[in-house]
């Protein structure tokens, strides 16, 4: 049985430096990084709050570089980039690392549509 | 004054609140014309009471409306459709026959000016095979404002007029500002379409490079208001084109901008469109029933759509897609279990050679093709859309005409949409799974051209002739799937409410499913009890359940809907409205009785008493 990503506790604690902080730094938008990304989409075993510090640190730390948060499609799902460059095979290695994380039920290409 | 205005506003809310939910949430009505046996011993009985008779049989609470001939009564009854009553009526031993009082109006095609030019729409022959029947549907419904489908695309143009009636607010989930072309940072409640059109300039950037797939500028598509017309611009207003969907209203949901948009951005926008939660953004007041998607990328099904897709089909939504433009595989998301994904076929049937094919497919539909022309000649068999004029940015409004190539698996998505739209106009009671099942049910067999190569195997162009294993069951065809839709009413479940008499606030209440019926030969498998309106939101015991009890928080009246399941996926509704009364006043000067309540006294004398002590 997989167990959620963080505690959903600790996941209240920036919402709570936010509400009191409105000018917090890292509630705001994150500077975008120079150089390439990879977009991708992460889905959690249990509701996560996808923004919050803890989970933001969370992931940084199973991957091993900077993380930054796009938006959410869910409770339970969200789109991030990744600070690596989409044809790098370190970066492939990142995300299977992120695939066997505990709280990570599946990590995907944040691909785009087109009109057809 | 200020405050005057505040508290009219205010006073206003909860009428405005409850008159929403219950436009949203309306039951069937039905209305039969029912003739007794001439040997009936029903007819010792005063008329009403035979019709209350009658209707007692089959769980119904039944009045007599009107009386047009001796033995001959209209009979009135809510929580099913006319042809249901009128099916289970004529199973009954009294009844001669039974029939649908339905409304007559004058027998005539919708006035729009380029009507005849949507050659896709009308009943088919020689020269349009594919053409779907439009308008032999549209004498069975003309559709109803009360079905919302949503458009997941580029956005709409608000100030189409052949547009605006039938339009929504929406919302924009485009997150990228990159590609998202509209001034405004991350997601916003603007899901008007500002241009999509990418100059040489902003593909000097490139990531935008990169997502176009090329660094040649482009036009504005406008893709998001062409789909949306073909759903439902609003016809028989004398101007522009006719929507295959009639009333039906357009929820615009954008998720794509310049070079197309992101798998997180669609699913967002999927998910919002059918009422599901997306942390960040307020709730959609117009849950869509059916989902547009005439979008495509390569890829099989992920994980992320699947998941979405489960959700939204549990929400009660069908979602439609296009099977894309590739002459190859069907792609992502119409190849995700559970969407009904379309492929394109040309006027004469044959698979139209840029559609992509293969046993994902549920339906063919009209596309558009042109391959019969020679340049400079125009496109013998386009669609005619509603379109904005500008360039980039927006311009004047218009539609699209016979000299554009306006064609793609993306038009033929909206067809059915539009027709799904129609069926659950002309029944409410269906659900996701089984408008899919009679769109496929009333497509029409394909054609064979013997010049042609068999599906999977395609001409030089692409062509081949369609087999149900890569293009579907068939052509889809709008008034054989309203048929379908109608027939399937008639042997719908009976939903019946047994509710308490008077309620108290505060206080579980019993309701009872048990008075509920299935056709014969169908057994009912799924209780579903939802609140419609009131003055508050109450709580069931058991949503899913035969039998269940509601607590009413406060007094008033609360409309409790029940839908029920049979076996074969069909479904019956039911609404009661119960007057809840106040909950009735502890005597004894206010006595405490239960037990939460007395530990709450017993905690505030401890305090009185330990604050006593230190004073």
């Amino acid at each position: 049985m997989s167990k959620p990503f963080f505690s959903p506790l600790r996941s209240l604690r920036p919402i709570l430096l936010c509400a009191v902080l409105p000018v917090a730094v890292a509630c705001a938008e994150t500077p975008v990084w120079p150089g390439a990304q990879r977009q991708v989409i992460i889905g959690f075993t249990a509701p996560t709050d996808g923004k919050a510090r803890p989970t933001l640190d969370a992931i940084e730390k199973a991957a091993g570089i900077r993380v930054r948060y796009v938006s959410a499609l869910s409770d339970r799902s969200c789109a991030y980039l990744l600070n690596c460059p989409a044809s790098d095979a370190a970066c492939e290695a990142v995300i299977q690392t992120l695939r066997h994380t505990p709280g990570i039920d599946y990590i995907q290409a944040d691909q785009t549509r087109n009109l057809p | 004054m200020k405050l005057r205005a505040i508290l009219l506003a205010l006073t206003g809310l909860p009428t405005l609140f409850s008159a929403n939910v219950q436009a949203q949430a309306e039951a069937p009505e039905a209305r039969v014309i029912v003739k007794l046996k001439a040997g009936s011993a029903l007819k010792q009985i005063q008329a009403g009471s035979r019709i209350q008779s009658l209707g007692a049989r089959l769980g119904l609470s039944a009045q007599m409306i009107g009386q047009p001939g001796q033995d001959v009564h209209v009979m009135h009854a809510t929580g099913l459709t006319s042809a249901a009553l009128a099916a289970r009526l004529t199973k009954e031993s009294d009844v001669e026959y039974a029939v649908p009082d339905r409304i007559k109006k004058i027998s005539a095609l919708p006035n729009d000016p380029l009507l005849a030019f949507q050659w896709y729409l009308q009943t088919p022959d020689v020269t349009r095979l594919s053409a779907i029947d439009a308008v032999r549907a549209w004498d069975l419904t003309s559709g109803s404002n009360k079905v919302v489908v949503a458009v997941v695309d580029t956005g709409v143009r608000f100030d189409h007029e052949d547009l605006a009636p039938r339009l929504l607010a929406g919302y924009d989930f485009v997150s990228d500002n990159l590609n998202a072309g509209d001034a405004q940072s991350g997601r916003d409640a603007d899901a008007s379409d500002p241009g999509d059109y990418a100059s040489t300039s902003e593909l000097a950037n490139a990531t935008l490079r990169n997502m176009c797939g090329s660094a040649v500028a482009h036009a504005s598509s406008w893709h998001g208001t062409q789909v949306a017309g073909i759903v439902a611009a609003e016809s028989n207003n004398s101007r522009g084109i006719a929507g295959v969907g009639g009333s039906t209203r357009i929820l615009p949901v954008r998720v794509l901008g310049k070079c197309g948009g992101f798998d997180s951005d669609i699913i967002a926008g999927m998910r919002w469109a059918a009422g599901l939660a997306v942390p960040g953004v307020p709730a959609n007041p117009n849950p869509a029933q059916i989902i547009n998607l005439s979008l495509a990328g390569s890829g099989t099904c992920s994980a992320a759509y699947m998941s979405a897709i489960a959700e939204i089909r549990a929400a009660g939504a069908l979602v439609v897609a296009a099977a894309g433009n590739e002459t190859g595989a069907v792609e992502e998301p119409a190849n995700c279990s559970g969407v009904l994904a379309v492929a394109g076929i040309r006027h004469a049937g044959t698979k139209v050679g840029y559609s992509s094919y293969g046993s994902e497919v549920g339906v063919s539909a009209p596309a558009g093709n042109c391959v019969n022309t020679v340049t400079g000649l125009p496109c013998l068999f386009p669609l005619i859309n509603t379109i904005n004029l500008g360039a980039t940015a927006p311009a004047g409004n218009g539609y699209t005409g016979t000299s554009d190539q306006t064609v793609g698996t993306s038009f033929a998505t909206p067809l059915v949409a539009g027709t799904a739209a129609l069926m659950l106009a002309a029944n409410p009671a269906l659900s996701e799974a089984g408008l899919a099942r009679y769109i496929k049910q009333g497509a029409t067999p394909f054609p064979f051209d013997a010049t042609l190569p068999v599906c999977p195997a395609v001409s030089s162009d692409g062509q081949c002739n369609c087999t149900t294993t890569t293009c579907g069951a068939g052509m889809l065809n709008a008034a054989a799937a309203v048929s379908a839709a109608l027939a399937a009413a008639a042997a719908s479940p009976l939903a019946s409410i047994t509710a308490p008499a008077e309620p108290e606030a505060g206080k579980a209440a019993t309701f009872s499913a048990s008075a509920s019926t299935a056709a014969t030969g169908a057994t009912l498998v799924g209780w579903k009890w939802t609140q419609t309106s009131g003055p508050a939101t109450g709580t069931f015991g058991s949503g899913s359940a035969a039998s269940t009890t509601f607590k009413a928080p406060s007094a008033g009246s609360y409309t409790i809907r029940l839908t029920v399941t049979d076996d074969a996926g069909r479904t019956g509704t039911a609404e009661t409205s119960i007057q809840v009364k106040a909950a009735a006043k502890s005597s004894g000067g206010g006595g405490v009785t239960d037990l939460p309540s007395l530990l709450g006294l017993l905690g505030l004398v401890a305090l009185a008493l330990h604050q006593r002590r230190k004073a």
